[in-house]
C-alpha cells in the first residue's frame, strides 16, 4: 500500500472560494487530468514542486495555502 | 476512471487472455507433446506471430471503444502522476522480466531446444507486462 503522505491540502476550500472551481477546471488550468487533482486533494498523491506552484498561483494564494506540512512529521 | 487508467485494464485483460490462450494450448501440445525440437519452434513461431496480430487488432479496438465511451478524456496526455505510475510498473515488471532472462539464459546453458527459449524470454516479457498493468492498477485506486 502506498505510504500515506503527512501533507495536507485545503484545495476543496480554496476551489469553493474560487466561485466553486471544479476538479476539471482546476486540471486543465494546471495542465494535469482531473483524476490528478482528485488524488492530490484526496492525499492519494504528492504533486511536484511546478504543479504545487501553479495550483497556488491559480488560487491566487503562497504554497503554503494550500499545502500544510505538520510540525514534527518527519 | 481516467482514459490511461482504462487503457491499462484493457491492455491488461487483453494480455492475460491471449497470452493465456497461447500459453494453455502450446503447453499441452508443444511442451507436453512428443514433437520434435524443430517442430514445436515451428508450432510456437506461427502462434507467437498470430498472437501480434491478435493483440494489435484487439487493442486497437478496445481503444477505440474507450473513447467513444468518453471523447472528452480521449486527447489527455499523460501527466506527471501517470507517468510516475508507468515508471513504477516498469520497475517492477523489469524485475519480473529479469527473473526469467536469467531462467532463459540458464536454459541455452543446458543446451535445451531453442523454442524453449524463445518461450521462456516470451513468458518473461508476458509476466512482466501483467505485473507491470497489476502495478499500475493498484497504483492508480490506491495512491502513489
Amino acid at each position: 500500500m502506498a505510504k500515506p503522505t503527512p501533507i495536507t491540502n485545503r484545495i476543496r476550500t480554496l476551489r469553493f472560494n474560487a466561485g466553486e472551481m471544479t476538479q476539471a477546471e482546476l486540471a486543465e488550468k494546471i495542465g494535469v487530468t482531473r483524476q490528478t487533482v482528485i488524488a492530490v486533494e484526496q492525499g492519494k498523491y504528492s504533486p511536484s514542486l511546478e504543479v504545487a506552484f501553479k495550483m497556488a498561483r491559480v488560487f491566487g494564494v503562497g504554497l503554503e495555502e494550500v499545502f500544510q506540512y505538520p510540525d514534527g512529521a518527519g | 476512471m481516467s482514459f490511461q487508467e482504462k487503457s491499462n485494464a484493457a491492455m491488461l485483460v487483453i494480455t492475460a487472455a491471449v497470452y493465456g490462450w497461447y500459453f494453455v494450448t502450446s503447453v499441452g501440445s508443444v511442451f507436453g507433446g512428443g514433437l520434435p525440437p524443430e517442430a514445436a519452434l515451428a508450432v510456437t513461431n506461427v502462434k507467437m506471430l498470430l498472437t501480434v496480430v491478435i493483440i494489435v487488432t484487439v487493442s486497437i479496438v478496445a481503444h477505440i471503444l474507450i473513447a467513444i465511451m468518453a471523447p472528452s478524456e480521449a486527447n489527455e496526455a499523460a501527466d506527471e502522476r501517470d507517468k510516475l505510475i508507468e515508471m513504477r510498473g516498469d520497475q517492477r515488471g523489469g524485475f519480473v522480466l529479469a527473473l526469467f532472462a536469467l531462467l532463459a539464459m540458464g536454459l541455452a546453458m543446458l543446451g535445451k531446444p531453442p523454442f524453449l527459449f524463445a518461450n521462456t524470454i516470451l513468458a518473461g516479457l508476458v509476466a512482466g507486462e501483467l505485473v507491470k498493468g497489476v502495478s499500475k492498477l493498484i497504483d492508480y485506486r490506491r495512491g502513489v
